[in-house]
């Protein structure tokens, strides 16, 4: 199946537009990282020091990703 | 229901402040975040923020609902996003509640909580270089 993964902060500057990815059917948001951080060892650290979030709400690493989703990299922020 | 706003244009904090000022509210408690010169030992130029805007809406509404329904009281949030100077506002909390026992306490929970989960993150610009800030890492 077809996602879409969106980062964030300094991971912005690696992938400033929506990077496409072709996952497994029924892929953890777990399963995506692993995936994510084999294609690009600059994205070694997202596993242990991002959260993740699908179609705008957080999400667990062991939650499914749905098909045709949007799936953010969200490193510790920084507003305020 | 809270007002949050999540946008570039610049925080008129009267106006925030007007819409949590309903005469049955005695307290009104505001928090303004500002652009600071120093930042881990290095000037600041100014400041640059991005968000995940529409998550970062949903959040500040479900932030702002939460405190309102715990302290029986009236939120208004204004975060702004892009390039702020030295001295501008970025982010505003007003809480109006009857007491201030209840303001002081939803205004510093909103804007702690508003630290930790919304999808928000400021770029520092210095003269030698700009640097993502992502929690207490500074990351050129």
């Amino acid at each position: 199946m077809q996602v879409t993964i969106q980062f964030f902060g300094h991971y912005s500057d690696l992938y400033p537009e929506p990077l496409p990815l072709t996952v497994p059917d029924e892929a953890t948001v777990g399963e995506v990282v692993a995936l994510l951080t084999e294609r690009d060892p600059r994205l070694s650290r997202i596993g242990t020091h991002c959260r993740f979030a699908i179609d705008a709400e957080y999400a667990r690493l062991e939650d499914r990703v749905p098909p045709d989703s949007l799936m953010a990299v969200l490193p510790p922020m920084s507003g305020g | 229901m809270p007002i949050v706003i999540v946008g570039e244009d610049a925080i008129d904090v009267a106006v925030l402040e007007a819409t949590v000022s309903a005469v049955e509210n005695g307290a009104v408690c505001t928090f303004v975040g500002q652009v600071r010169r120093q930042s881990r030992g290095r000037e600041v130029e100014y400041l640059e923020y991005r968000a995940y805007g529409p998550m970062a809406e949903k959040q500040l509404i479900k932030i702002a609902s939460e405190a309102e329904a715990q302290w029986g009281c009236e939120v208004a949030i204004q975060h702004r996003l892009g390039k702020i100077l030295l001295g501008e506002a970025s982010v505003v909390v007003a809480v109006g509640s009857p007491h201030r026992a209840e303001a002081f306490a939803a205004c510093r929970w909103c804007i702690d909580t508003l630290k930790e989960n919304v999808p928000i993150w400021k770029r520092e610009v210095c003269p030698d270089g700009s640097f993502w800030i992502e929690g207490d890492e500074a990351v050129s």
